[in-house]
This record gives structure tokens, C-alpha cells and sequence, in this order.
């Protein structure tokens, strides 16, 4: 299989005066060298939009934005081999004044990163400016809070096998790719790869080895990757190094945070500037950390000037039962809660009297080592966004159950989990393996918040059965099962198992006395529940 | 950039079984398990010496294999984490990792086992200081440590039929098969 290398920016901003690939291109095993105008890829994102304004070329065109921005790809017939000619690209730079941190990139006469937008400002979005939020204000804490740029560094780096489709192949191109979202980086395949339509990608994302949010979308290295091996209707890979990764996977984090803390309002300022370090993607939470620091940072503020102490003041500004369902300022919708009742319950658990009791005797001997005593309030966005999610699951004649779900799973846990589910559903023992299976046929992909509601869901909900399959066979399942549920008075609606102990109601009998004179495979189908829910340990 | 002239012929004994092979002065020795042998449960971390990802056994001291290059195997014994056990009987480091849960997304963990196999021969009652030490040279990204370190005291235990003890939740089992 061919293998790619990239040529990549030294410096961080710079202007391309030429690129030669002449002597590249002769070097031994050498099989193709491209610049931009070779593949000409469109400019894209990776996956979320700041600014439409502001899509990365995937192979750099006219200028260079960061250390490690892509100059050209070399294909060859070995890996050290594609290494060894990207060396021998000339690449001739004329340097441009260089603005790394985003408050300086946001001051008046600073190098402009993408010159048709005239400012470093990608984004922004502020409260109504009549509204002033402090004007009648009593305290008002303020902060500067530096949330610091860190490397997403995923265990495995990024990596991609592009294999094109052979004519009368069902797809004109398959990709293995160590990615979270095989679903999204098909659909975004078939944007940045125009000529393909995106049922004829197809994307298989195995077990991915760490993702941390710097996986979820598809990046330059990917549609080079994609657009080469069409290109050259040749199957090609890249698999990137750890120095490629810290300089090329986009990092987390890096804000820089004002906040003004009001205690009765709060207003919002918000602006995303354009610097010359690596783009910053989603990393471990995609922007919640970084919030949650900022508000726990500025009440943790506000305790120490009123002299409350940090429980005592998050107590007093949780929003009530009663307040229920509740629209923030920035729009979001709480649809319930009771927090004072969380909270309380975790300081019992941690016995916080005692640990401030520890940490003012440590202060009063002059210990050398501190207690630091940290408290976070915070409230998690499971399966946000109306997500969807695919997955199907098979009973096999043996009693074994086979599931599929549009995820890989990367160190969650996932197929322990989709087959504790499917096990509770279908009362086949864990002990038997069912198997959770990570397919990417379709939406979802992979953020830890919301894959074990949403894919569960989806496992849950996929009891399917096959139209073609003759219906007299429908019918005596659906007896059984409905025998089986009528039997156990514990068994809740929707809920396959029964734990009554009679064995003609455990649904590996049910199967194999169906299938006997069947195919190999019975999918049982949603159409034998009424309804599926969320299981109680998942929706508590 | 090579032609034959410049190849060398080793011969390198891996999980016991020996290979001669010819290959390339500067290729790295994990290029020749994973590329050279098909041995790909040895990982590439970070081609840096840092991340201890595809740490092999050299005669049974662990190495990383990303730093050393194959001719240096030429005559010695490398054990990867295919010659640790096998499906039907787990080495007790494995085993250790699969009871205490030593691992998430599992691409540290040949590293870890092979690191933990020579740390638990060469001290076979380590305390957790012992073995935070001896793991020192392995980077996880996923677990924050505390289940692998039980793993390890768990298989030191195993492998030298005795109780292990951490200064964690308590919950290491007896070294009894």
C-alpha cells in the first residue's frame, strides 16, 4: 500500500513564494508529490464553524497560518521513502509578522491571519448593548482567567487507509480512520471530495485508540489523504507521528477569560480570535471545562469578598425546584433540577466540616502541605442536540445476540456497556458475550457525554424484525413474548426479560424454539414493545 | 533509498521463535515486529522514547522499541506482548490488568504489561511506591493510573503466591489461582 507524507510549515506565518518538487518527485520510490493546485481540495473546517470565512485549505494556499500548516503531500511506496522526498521539497518562504496569543491578535494593526476578512475577530456575540447588567450593581467581582492551550495527544495519533472503489464496487471509497465520528467524517468526505455522493462513502472507524475530542471531524490530513488516493486510484495510508500530532491535531483549551460577576445578573462578552498556533478544535468536554472553570473561578471570587463561605454562596444562587423549567440569559433550557439536595449531599459524603476543620489546623501549624478544597456545581448535557443514532441487534439461533450501534468505542467501555444493556433487554447472561459491534454507517459518532444515552437508546430501540421473513414465525415469537411478559407481573412494559424463573420464558428458548425451522438469524423487533425506555440507571 | 547492498542479516529470536531476516540499517526495531514480523500488538506512541507505548522485553529488561534499531536485536530474544500468554491461559499481568480494570482505550497496555512483566520478576512483592516508580517510563492517557497499579501489585501477587496490599480503596485480591 502507498504511503503519504506531508511538508509542513516551519514557520508560523509566512508567504509562499514557491514550492519545488522537482527533485521530490525523482527521488526513489517516489510515486506522486502534490501542491495545492495539483489537488485542488476546497478550503474546509473540521468540524464545527466558527467563522464560514475562515475554512483551512487543506494544502496551503498563498500563505502559511501555523507551524505545521500543510505545504505539500508525497506519495511513495514506502513510508521512509515518502519521508525521505518530503525533505527534498524546496519550499521558499517570505516570513510575515507573527501573533500568537489571542489578545494580541484581536489588538488594532495586528497581522491579519485570512486578509479578505481585514480582522482577527472569527466570531463573536455580546449581551444587548442597552442592557447593562452592572448599572445598578453593589459588588461586582471581576476576573482575568487564563484557561491555557494544551495538545489533545490521543495514545494513537491520527491515522487513515483510503481504499478506492474498483468499478462495480457497491463504494467508490472505503476509509479506515481512527476517528470518532466515522458518520460525520463521511458526510464531510463527501463535501470536501465533491464527485462523491455520501452513500457511496463508506467510513469504518474500529476500535480508536483515545480521542479526546481532537478526533471529531475531518481534517486536512484526511481529505489529502481522501482526494490522493482517488487521485491515484490507488489504496494509500498515513499515519501520523507524534510530532505531526502535537502540531497538526487542533488543540484544546487556550481561552482567555474576563468575566464580571454581578450577583444578580451576568453579562457576556465573546470573542474568538484568529492566531498563528495550531487551530483550537474540541478537547476532553468541547468548551464545557473551560466554562465551568470560569463560573466556579468568579463565585469561588465572589465567596471571598462577601466572606461566604464557597458552599454557602453556590447555595444561595442555585436556581430553586420551583424555578423550573428555566431559560438562561444565553437561551439554554433547564428542564429540571435540584441542586441545593446534590450539593448538600456531596459535602456529607466528603464530611466537609471536617475537611475545613483539617485545612485551618494545617494553616494554623504552618504545615507545609496545604489542603486545597475544590467545589464544582455543574450539570451535564446528555444526548444533546435532538442526536440521532443508528444500531441494530441480532439473536443468533444459539442464544447469542450480536449489536450493532453507529460508534466505536475508545476507552469508554462502550461494548461492555451496549451488552449490559442488551443482556438486561433480551435476559441473555453477560457471561454469554453478546457482543456490542462498532459499525459508522450513519449519524451520531462519538462524544463520551452523550454515546451511552444515545447509542443505548439506539441498541435499545433496534429490535427489528426482518420484513422478508416469513410472518407465521412474527407471530409465535410475539406470543412467546407476549406470553413471556403477561407471565411476570415484575416485568415492566417494553422489557424483553422476565426474572420469574420459568425457562419458556427466557427469550434465548423463545429464539431457538422459533427458529427451528428458520434461517439462521431472528431479529426481534420493536414492533413486540410498546415502547422502549431509557433504562432507570441511565436516565437517573 | 536503499538497495539490497545496503541490507544486514540478523537474526532475531521473538516470542521464542527465531527470524532471520534481512532489513535496513536504520530500521527501527518496533518496524520490524509490527511491518517486518506482523507483531502489531506492540504500539507506536510517539516515536520519542517518551510515551513507553512499545516497550518489548530485551532479553527480558524492557525496552522501547521505537529507540532501538533492529540490527541491535541481532542474537538476543524479544518478547512482545504476543509471547506474553495467550487467550486460553493469560499471563498473570494480564490477568491483573483484566481484573482490576487496568485499562481504557488499551493503547498503553502491551507497554504496561511488558513493563510490569520485568517489574514483578525482578521484585516479586513491589509496594505501590515500587511500582508507580517502575511504570514511570509509560504514559496512559485514559485512566489516571490507580487501576493499572493495582493490576501490577494484583499480578505480583499472582505470580508469587502472595496477598498484595495497596494504600488504594482495598480491594486487591489474594494471590491464589
Amino acid at each position: 500500500m502507498l504511503d503519504l507524507a506531508f511538508v509542513r510549515s516551519p514557520l508560523p506565518h509566512a508567504s509562499i513564494i514557491a514550492i519545488n518538487t522537482n527533485v521530490a518527485r525523482k527521488a526513489p520510490e517516489v510515486v506522486a508529490v502534490y501542491t495545492a493546485e495539483d489537488l485542488n481540495i476546497p478550503a474546509h473546517h473540521s468540524f464545527m464553524a466558527v467563522s464560514e470565512a475562515c475554512a483551512r485549505p487543506p494544502l496551503a494556499v498563498g500563505k502559511v497560518r501555523f507551524v505545521g500548516d500543510i505545504v505539500a503531500a508525497v506519495v511513495a511506496t514506502s513510508r521512509a521513502a515518502a519521508s525521505d522526498a518530503a525533505e527534498l521539497v524546496e519550499v521558499d518562504y517570505d516570513p510575515l509578522p507573527v501573533v500568537v496569543d489571542p489578545e494580541d491578535a484581536l489588538a488594532p494593526g495586528a497581522p491579519a491571519q485570512f486578509d479578505e476578512l481585514g480582522t482577527n475577530l472569527a466570531a463573536g456575540i455580546r449581551s444587548a448593548p442597552d442592557d447593562d447588567p452592572l448599572a445598578d450593581a453593589e459588588v461586582v467581582v471581576r476576573a482575568r482567567i487564563e484557561n491555557q492551550r494544551v495538545a489533545v495527544v490521543p495514545m494513537e495519533g491520527n491515522a487513515i487507509v483510503v481504499l478506492p472503489g474498483a468499478p462495480g464496487d457497491a463504494h467508490e471509497l472505503t476509509a479506515y480512520v481512527s476517528a470518532q465520528n466515522g458518520a460525520r467524517m463521511a458526510g464531510a468526505d463527501g463535501q470536501v471530495v465533491r464527485p462523491l455522493a455520501p452513500q457511496s462513502i463508506r467510513v469504518i472507524a474500529p476500535h480508536v485508540d483515545g480521542g479526546f475530542g481532537g478526533k471529531a471531524g475531518i481534517v486536512a490530513e484526511h481529505s489529502i489523504a481522501i482526494t490522493a488516493a482517488l487521485t491515484l486510484g490507488q489504496p494509500l495510508k498515513w499515519v501520523e507521528t507524534r510530532s505531526e500530532n502535537l502540531i497538526g491535531m487542533p488543540h484544546g483549551r487556550a481561552q482567555v477569560q474576563y468575566v464580571e460577576l454581578e450577583l444578580r445578573q451576568i453579562g457576556y462578552d465573546v470573542a474568538v480570535a484568529l492566531t498563528n498556533a495550531t487551530p483550537v478544535g474540541a478537547f476532553r468536554g468541547a468548551g464545557r471545562p473551560e466554562a465551568s472553570a470560569l463560573l466556579e473561578r468568579i463565585m469561588d471570587m465572589a465567596a471571598v469578598t462577601l466572606d461566604l463561605d464557597p458552599a454557602e454562596i453556590r447555595r444561595r444562587n442555585f436556581l430553586g425546584p420551583e424555578q423550573f423549567p428555566y431559560q438562561t440569559v444565553v437561551g439554554t433550557r433547564y428542564d429540571s433540577g435540584n441542586y441545593a439536595v446534590a450539593l448538600d449531599e456531596a459535602l456529607r459524603l466528603a464530611d466537609y466540616p471536617a475537611l475545613g476543620a483539617e485545612q485551618a489546623r494545617r494553616r494554623a501549624a504552618g504545615s507545609r502541605t496545604s489542603l486545597g478544597i475544590g467545589l464544582a456545581s455543574y450539570v451535564e448535557i446528555t444526548a444533546g442536540g435532538g442526536a440521532r443514532e443508528w444500531g441494530s441487534v441480532t439473536v443468533h439461533p444459539d442464544g447469542t445476540a450480536t449489536a450493532s450501534v453507529g460508534t466505536s468505542g475508545h476507552g469508554q467501555g462502550h461494548p461492555t456497556s451496549f451488552a449490559m444493556l442488551v443482556s438486561d433487554k433480551l435476559g441473555i447472561p453477560l457471561e454469554s458475550r453478546p457482543r456490542a459491534t462498532a459499525k459508522t454507517p450513519t449519524p451520531g459518532g462519538n462524544r463520551r457525554q452523550s454515546s451511552p444515552h444515545c447509542r443505548s437508546e439506539a441498541a435499545a430501540r433496534s429490535w427489528r424484525l426482518s420484513t422478508s421473513s416469513n410472518r407465521i414465525r412474527q407471530l409465535r415469537l410475539k406470543r412467546y413474548l407476549y406470553r413471556a411478559q403477561s407471565l411476570d407481573p415484575a416485568c415492566r412494559t417494553g422489557n424483553l426479560r422476565c426474572r420469574c424463573g420459568d425457562p419458556t420464558n427466557d427469550v434465548r428458548q423463545v429464539t431457538m424454539g422459533a427458529s427451528r425451522p428458520t434461517p439462521r438469524h431472528v431479529r426481534l423487533t420493536r414492533s413486540l414493545l410498546s415502547s422502549v425506555r431509557t433504562p432507570d440507571w441511565l436516565s437517573q | 533509498m536503499t538497495d539490497a547492498a545496503d541490507e544486514h542479516r540478523i537474526t532475531v529470536t521473538v516470542n521464542g521463535e527465531p527470524h532471520a531476516v534481512e532489513v535496513e540499517p536504520r530500521l527501527l526495531l518496533v518496524h520490524l515486529l509490527r511491518e517486518g514480523l506482523r507483531l502489531t500488538g506492540t504500539h507506536i506512541g510517539c516515536d520519542t522514547t517518551n510515551c513507553g507505548a512499545c516497550t518489548v522485553l530485551y532479553d527480558g529488561t524492557p525496552v522501547k522499541s521505537c529507540t532501538m534499531l533492529a540490527v541491535q536485536a541481532d542474537g538476543h530474544e524479544i518478547t512482545t506482548v504476543e509471547g506474553l500468554g495467550s487467550l486460553s491461559e493469560l499471563d498473570p499481568v494480564q490477568e491483573g490488568f483484566t481484573i482490576e480494570h487496568g485499562l481504557q482505550c488499551g493503547f498503553c497496555t502491551p507497554g504496561m504489561m511488558l513493563t510490569a512483566k520485568a517489574l514483578i520478576t525482578n521484585n516479586p512483592n513491589p509496594s505501590e511506591e515500587d511500582v508507580r516508580w517502575g511504570l514511570s517510563g509509560n504514559l496512559c492517557r485514559c485512566t489516571g493510573y490507580q487501576n493499572i497499579v493495582k493490576a501490577v501489585l494484583w499480578a505480583a501477587a499472582k505470580q508469587h503466591g502472595h496477598v498484595a496490599e495497596t494504600n488504594g480503596q482495598g480491594t486487591t485480591v489474594s494471590g491464589r489461582t
